[in-house]
């Protein structure tokens, strides 16, 4: 089995003639849990948006290097750019359910990628919603409007839509940030569970979170990776004094 | 949906640990026990042997509390639980330590002991006795049991105290070779006073850990 599942090589990324991430190397692991972390500004939500091509959108940004999504370089000409989103889901900072019923944001994609079978699709959503621990607080309301889940369950059901599209890696950007304390854990109690079968990628402003949940951290500052390692190094002897200052709360 | 389940299951297999370290420490003092009622070299040297282990177990309860501190943040009676399980595993490797000095006792000695091995026997017994409660509370989180359990240390203390009167009228007395025959085993009697000590001090955490009280029992 193919244990990485992205490969990055000397990445340069420029929003016009700003550079905003430089030289970056980096492989992310299989069924781990990474953390980004790293001041404001320091281009760890740019890094994560390279790695399902969410950069596009913005019209001067350019990059240089290679990104490796298993062995397919997802820069290159002609790339399936719509498979590798549905391969590579995402999780926003802010929960964004659709303004439809709970079961149709579930089933948006699947039906979006043509499936139609009621039978199909209910246990596409059942599913889902169960890997998201949503489950059982809305099995017997689908029908009514996600925006009226609490933001923690809103944000379960952004992580159960991402699920039903059977992503291999899950994206996330701050996905706790607007969530209160017990919620926020409810969302770490999760990705720990999901790890089982996806990859994720998190964003996180919150250190002690990044120490909770991940197996890996990679340190960002001023769009460079100061220090990439194992949680358990990265929060207890750091080779790097940056590393060390930032998570101590020295600066940043 | 439990939350922290992950937290919560390291916290438990970091006590796990403190619990399994104590019945390794058991065992050592009940190999010491049958070493010293026939002077065992060999089991003696097993003793000594098995102490590695103890430590080893100790070194890795260091290491995971010290990531779950750094990691997981805990606090409150988590925190006590980290915290009093680092302490806990600090006297239970220092309570190894006697063993094994108790071991080197047996393995040099040269003359003969018989007059003071019966009373290394009867302090040994009743150290065991408080070091199997001791843990039987740890386990429990039972301050009562801690508290009676370290009631006997008391009686351990006198019994020492006594132990080291008789010797000093041996000094008095007799030849050389039984003085220091003599000041071995006063040695050993202290190592089992102080073992006795710890124990007390693993009292005192157990109710710290569970209500945040810092106790001094002797």
């Amino acid at each position: 089995m193919d244990k990485q599942v992205f490969n990055i090589m000397n990445l340069d990324l420029y929003y016009g003639k700003f550079q905003a991430l430089k030289n970056i190397n980096l492989i992310i692991e299989k069924n781990k849990v990474t953390a980004l972390i790293g001041p404001s500004g320091c281009g760890k939500s740019t890094f994560l948006r390279v790695l399902n091509r969410m950069n596009d959108l913005i019209d001067d940004c350019h990059i240089s290097g290679e990104v490796y999504f298993h062995q397919e370089d997802i820069y290159r000409e002609k790339f399936d750019v719509i498979d590798l989103r549905t391969r590579v889901g995402m999780v926003f900072q802010k929960p964004n359910p659709f303004p439809m019923n709970i079961y149709d944001n579930v089933a948006y994609g699947p039906r979006c990628q043509g499936i139609k079978d009621k039978d199909e699709l209910d246990k596409i959503v059942d599913n889902a919603l169960k890997s998201a621990a949503l489950y059982d607080e809305v099995s017997n309301r689908l029908k009514e409007s996600a925006l009226s889940l609490s933001g923690g369950q809103q944000q379960r059901l952004c992580i159960a839509r991402a699920i039903a599209m059977e992503p291999e890696v899950i994206l996330m950007d701050e996905p706790t940030s607007a969530l209160d304390p017990i919620a926020t854990l409810k969302i770490e109690e999760l990705i720990n569970d999901l790890k089982e079968k996806y990859t994720i990628i998190i964003v996180t402003h919150s250190m002690q979170q990044a120490a909770r949940i991940s197996d890996n951290t990679a340190f960002f500052l001023t769009g460079e990776i100061v220090e990439m390692d194992l949680t358990n190094k990265i929060f207890t002897t750091p080779k790097n004094q940056k590393t060390e200052d930032y998570i101590t709360g020295r600066f940043g | 949906m439990q939350n922290r389940k992950k937290f919560i299951t390291e916290l438990d297999a970091l006590n796990n640990k403190v619990l399994d370290m104590g019945k390794e420490i058991v065992l050592s003092f009940e190999n010491v026990l049958s070493a010293c009622k026939t002077m065992n070299v060999s089991l003696a040297n097993e003793i000594i042997l098995h102490d590695k282990f103890i430590n080893d177990i100790e070194v890795s309860i260091n290491v995971d509390a010290y990531l779950l501190i750094a990691k997981q943040c805990p606090v409150a009676t988590d925190l006590r639980r980290v915290i009093t399980a680092l302490k806990i595993a600090t006297d239970l490797e220092r309570i190894g330590d006697y063993a094994v000095n108790i071991s080197k006792y047996i393995i040099k000695t040269k003359h003969d002991n018989s007059q003071y091995i019966k009373s290394i026997i009867k302090l040994l017994e009743y150290f065991l006795k408080m070091i199997r409660g001791i843990m039987d509370a740890v386990s429990k989180d039972n301050i009562e049991l801690a508290l009676q359990i370290n009631e006997l240390d008391e009686k351990l203390d006198n019994e020492y105290k006594n132990e080291v009167k008789n010797l000093i009228k041996v000094g008095k007395t007799k030849s050389e070779e039984e003085v220091e025959e003599a000041m071995r085993a006063l040695l050993v009697f202290k190592q089992i006073e102080r073992a006795g000590d710890h124990v007390t001090n693993i009292a005192e955490n157990i109710v710290y850990l569970v209500n945040g009280k810092r106790v001094e029992l002797n």
